[in-house]
């Protein structure tokens, strides 16, 4: 039995590969015969996504996935791939597929944490909870979700807090149907009126976005519901409660820096 | 319903550091609850930031080392939450015109504050009733 040698990678593999990449590039878009070369690639090197994806398999994350995702990897490198430059195909296919594992981990990072039952489950609260907000004129109940999905209201319940643990809305998500209606918006001073330190608020308030400004007005000086606000501006009632978070927090920093505009110098203890 | 559920009576307490470190476990801990309460899902958010609003008032003026014990009463009518802390110097609670009191009261179906023996505290209520919209008591005079 003969002793394989790592750093002898085949070389009729290599060669083949070689003129497979430089046929493909030779021949124009649209050529029926690329689709074959490409496939032939993929097949060629099918061990080198896995053996990537494999090195990151003990993230929690199934097996099947991070292949798929590797060959994904592979696929585009096959396509970026120049044979006329001095480079092995591995060398440069690596950090593509190690990115591309990279980028899904990113974008799936609940994935890692969230059992695969619950996620499921997860992912058909959105669209029950739009379903059901629509038919009650309010939002849903757990036990109602529940109902509708003909789930334990318990696990409904984990599954809530598990994809609350996830903030996977960005902040600045486009709105599903333009801008926000700042028309039916009474003006920030009316608002502010009786409100003790309007003078502090005011430009606080004003230097907000359209956006988070709209819902700040609806929420707590007209008094929707974050559903109705949702409804509104087309985000999602989640997408509404952490953008009145964020502008909270922001607006409460700014009260407390312009209560206590220059701290005083600490006074010598007294003896 | 499987097991023991939630229900009047039960009183739940959690006192922690009084920093903002701990803000997200006192929210999660009531959003946690009101869950399962079964409060509908805009409450529950609502609650979760009016806990962090009244955070917002109590931790700035928390002693040094203080302990901000919050105490959440599953009550017939719902939920009702007090936050409080120990509060260095003479912090005046907020008062009903202060824009902490708009948004709580805008959050919640009642506001207390109150300061006694270097205590500051607030109380929020939350009904649990099958008719989301909020009753007109207990709160400050609102919008038009």
């Amino acid at each position: 039995m003969t002793s394989g040698h790592d750093s002898d990678p085949r070389p009729a593999l290599r060669e083949h590969s070689h003129d497979l990449f430089v046929e493909l590039v030779s021949l124009p878009e649209g050529d029926p015969r690329r689709q074959q070369i490409r496939e032939a690639l993929v097949e060629l090197h099918a061990g080198l996504a896995h053996s990537i994806a494999r090195r990151f398999s003990r993230r929690g994350q199934p097996d099947d996935d991070l292949a798929q995702v590797a060959m994904l990897g592979l696929l585009k490198s096959i396509d970026r791939f120049d044979p006329s430059r001095p480079v092995e195909f591995s060398s440069f296919a690596t950090p593509t597929i190690r990115g591309e594992i990279r980028r899904h981990f990113r974008d799936t990072a609940w994935a890692v944490h969230v059992p695969r039952g619950l996620r499921e489950l997860a992912v058909q609260i959105p669209p029950a909870v739009e379903q059901l907000t629509t038919e009650l004129g309010r939002s849903p109940r757990p036990s109602e979700i529940a109902d509708h999905l003909g789930a334990d209201r318990h696990r409904v319940v984990e599954a809530l807090e598990a994809a609350d643990a996830f903030s996977a809305v960005p902040l600045d998500a486009t709105t599903r149907d333009g801008r926000p209606t700042a028309e039916t918006v009474g003006s920030v001073d009316e608002a502010l009126e009786r409100i003790d330190e309007r003078l502090a608020l005011r430009p606080l308030i004003e230097a907000l976005d359209e956006r988070e400004r709209t819902i700040l007005m609806l929420r707590f000086f007209e008094e929707k519901s974050q559903s109705q606000i949702a409804a509104q501006v087309g985000i999602s009632q989640m997408h509404v409660s952490r953008l009145l978070s964020r502008t909270l927090s922001q607006l409460n920093e700014g009260l407390r820096a312009a209560e206590s505009p220059a701290q005083p110098p600490p006074s010598p203890v007294r003896p | 319903m499987t097991g023991g559920a939630i229900g009047a009576g039960d009183v739940v307490r959690l006192a922690v550091p009084a920093t903002t470190a701990y803000v997200g476990v006192a929210r999660s801990l009531t959003a946690g609850i009101a869950t399962r309460l079964d409060l509908d899902l805009d409450h529950v958010e609502d609650l979760r930031l009016a806990v962090s609003e009244a955070c917002g008032v109590l931790l700035p003026d928390a002693a040094p080392g203080a302990m901000l014990d919050l105490v959440v009463h599953v009550t017939d009518a719902g939920l009702a939450i007090e936050m409080s802390t120990v509060t260095s110097g003479d912090p005046a609670p907020p008062g009903p015109d202060s824009f902490a009191w708009t948004v709580l009261s805008a959050l919640t179906d009642g506001v207390v504050a109150d300061r006694t023996d270097g205590r500051t505290s607030i109380r929020l209520d939350f009904a649990t009733g099958a008719d989301p919209v909020v009753p007109d008591g207990a709160r400050g005079s609102t919008g038009p």
